[in-house]
């Protein structure tokens, strides 16, 4: 039988983060670790019962941050094959979610500096954007076409093979 | 700049544009990151459709150069040329959706209906999207570039002449390698080099076909002595960074600097001297500093070289891989192979040594260097069949993107 997992690595203190919108969450510190600028904030002893602010990050996405972190400092070294699959898993199922949140979770992943998340909602934007049109992904990331006509026909004539859609659209969630 | 289309309001059925989505387009260091892992060429040039800040990420580079690292070229299929076949056949590998789209609105079938009193097609240059062939018959050569991938300007004839009746003297062998230019050719249409050697020298003569059709004054080369016991046939050649290279087939690798128009060459490492031709392949390193690999079979292993410095005639030989066949082989391994009866060749291989092709008793595998992976990936229907070659057909690389005039977006 496996030891029961020791959820806050050598150290069990929770610490606390304050959202930009002044809602408090609590996580272990190794779940804090995961993040650089948290790291570095505990380092220099900025971590008080106050709580750490976050200018930058919303509670919505904030609560998505603590409990990948948690779920991912939890289990972080020497992971057994189930262990890294049921990882792989729970990073599948965080992902789903709606165009809004996934752009707050770029944004405060980047911000926060928790890597494997940023990577994490990094590719499931290009996914979004891989097997699209133009057209299609104007209309999801809301940008104005600013080529004319003729420069558009010039970018496809060159690189014919690149417009063969064979998906049918599938529009955003 | 007038805007084709007004910005949709708030409430059309399109997905809502929220401040953060604009936040996110907003940071090139993440939309980067994000077009990064797009994975395939496709879905990076509709990306760069999206708007010319997409455009002017996508095609910087250093942003290129980083996504070939992470995404290398597919090999999409390749074309074989064999006895039996009335002309080479493309036989398309094994893709993931995205390309096997690319790969199935491709045409690839080297048609020759417009050619009358065809003889014979043969290929003469594969590489990057383009094939030049020569189709044969009723006295003439007919050039003609194919881009299998491009249907809107595929099947070009560049030049066609009459094929004179050799008046080589008895003693007086040519080979003849044509060339695509790398880039858009400042009007060259392809260049031919035409190997002449006699018993004792060989010169090279140099010719380039424009594009309106006619043929450039012939630059020829001095004459060098040839090494000792060279025999008169060269194989396959590869231009890299301004230089022909091609393989003899008796020890040395004959180099042609085609700007200086200076003839070398390169003696193969002592250890496969011996080897005969079609166990070798050269293959050149495009990544990083140049170079030149020698891939050669023997017994049942492949060995990788590399020639070192800058691939001219000084500079050695490093073996940088040596490979089991058996191992890598496993189940595919065939009694017969062990009892000495079969030959192991080498009918082709991919830029960088990535991979190459092995054929042993009609049938051919490719085999990637790196990983060892190996496929079995096509067989002769006749075994009597003599297999001339093989040539990959990559995924197009890079994208090509047009300079635009203006851009008023700052970063």
């Amino acid at each position: 039988m496996a030891a029961a997992t020791d959820d806050a690595g050598d150290s069990n203190e929770m610490i606390r983060v304050v959202s930009s919108d002044g809602e408090h969450f609590e996580m272990p510190e190794a779940a804090a670790n995961l993040s650089l600028v948290l790291r570095h904030m505990i380092e220099d002893d900025c971590a008080d019962a106050a709580g750490i602010p976050l200018a930058v990050v919303a509670a919505k996405p904030l609560a998505k941050i603590v409990d990948y972190c948690t779920k991912h400092a939890a289990k972080s070294s020497g992971l057994t094959i189930e262990e890294a699959e049921e990882l792989k898993r729970f990073d599948a199922e965080f992902i789903e979610v709606d165009t809004d949140m996934l752009y707050d979770l770029l944004v405060a992943a980047d911000f926060m500096g928790v890597e494997g998340l940023s990577k994490l909602a990094v590719q499931r934007t290009a996914d979004l954007i891989k097997g699209k049109t133009p057209e299609q992904n104007r209309e999801t990331f809301g940008i104005v076409n600013d080529f004319t006509p003729e420069e558009e026909e010039e970018i496809c004539k060159e690189n014919e093979w690149a417009f063969q859609i064979t998906k049918p659209p599938s529009r955003l969630c | 700049m007038d805007r084709k289309r007004p910005r949709p309001s708030p409430p059309s059925p399109s997905p809502p544009v929220t401040a953060s989505s604009s936040s996110v387009l907003d940071d090139g260091d993440l939309l980067r990151e994000i077009l990064l892992r797009l994975e395939h060429p496709t879905s990076l040039v509709r990306a760069a459709l999206v708007c010319r800040r997409w455009l002017r990420h996508a095609s910087d580079p250093a942003f290129l150069r980083r996504f070939r690292g992470l995404h290398p070229p597919r090999l999409l299929g390749f074309y074989v040329d064999s006895a039996s076949l009335p002309r080479p056949r493309f036989v398309p590998l094994p893709q993931p959706p995205e390309l096997a789209a690319v790969v199935r609105r491709g045409c690839f079938d080297l048609d020759t209906r417009d050619f009358h009193f065809h003889l014979g097609t043969g290929i003469y240059y594969c590489r990057n999207g383009r094939l030049l062939v020569c189709h044969r018959g009723g006295g003439e050569s007919t050039f003609q570039l194919r881009r299998p991938l491009h249907p809107a300007t595929d099947g070009v004839v560049i030049s066609t002449f009459r094929t004179p009746p050799r008046l080589l003297p008895p003693n007086k062998r040519q080979s003849r390698y044509i060339l695509l230019p790398e880039g858009d050719g400042d009007g060259v249409a392809c260049t031919v080099v035409t190997l002449v050697s006699s018993e004792r020298e060989v010169f090279a003569k140099v010719e380039k076909i424009l594009q309106a059709g006619n043929w450039d004054v012939a630059r020829t080369s001095v004459a060098i002595e040839l090494p000792a016991h060279w025999r008169r046939s060269l194989s396959r050649g590869f231009l890299v960074n301004g230089k022909l290279y091609m393989l003899g087939t008796t020890g040395y690798i004959l180099g042609l600097e085609l700007v200086s128009m200076s003839l070398f060459f390169i003696e193969v490492p002592d250890a496969v001297r011996d080897n005969c031709p079609e166990r070798f392949q050269l293959s050149v390193k495009l990544a990083g500093k140049c170079g030149l690999y020698l891939i050669n079979v023997e017994g049942f292993k492949i060995h990788v070289w590399l020639h070192g410095t800058d691939g001219t005639s000084t500079g050695n030989w490093t073996l940088v891989n040596t490979i089991c066949l058996r191992e890598v082989f496993g189940h595919l391994v065939k009694p017969s192979w062990e009892s000495g009866d079969s030959r192991i060749s080498l009918p082709g291989s991919g830029d960088n040594a990535e991979f190459v092709f092995l054929e042993v008793d009609g049938e051919v595998f490719c085999m990637h260097i790196v990983s060892r992976k190996v496929e079995k990936v096509y067989e002769m229907a006749m075994k009597e069949d003599f297999l001339f070659e093989i040539y990959p057909f990559m995924m197009v690389w890079p994208p090509i993107f047009p300079t635009l005039i203006k851009t008023h977006d700052q970063e």
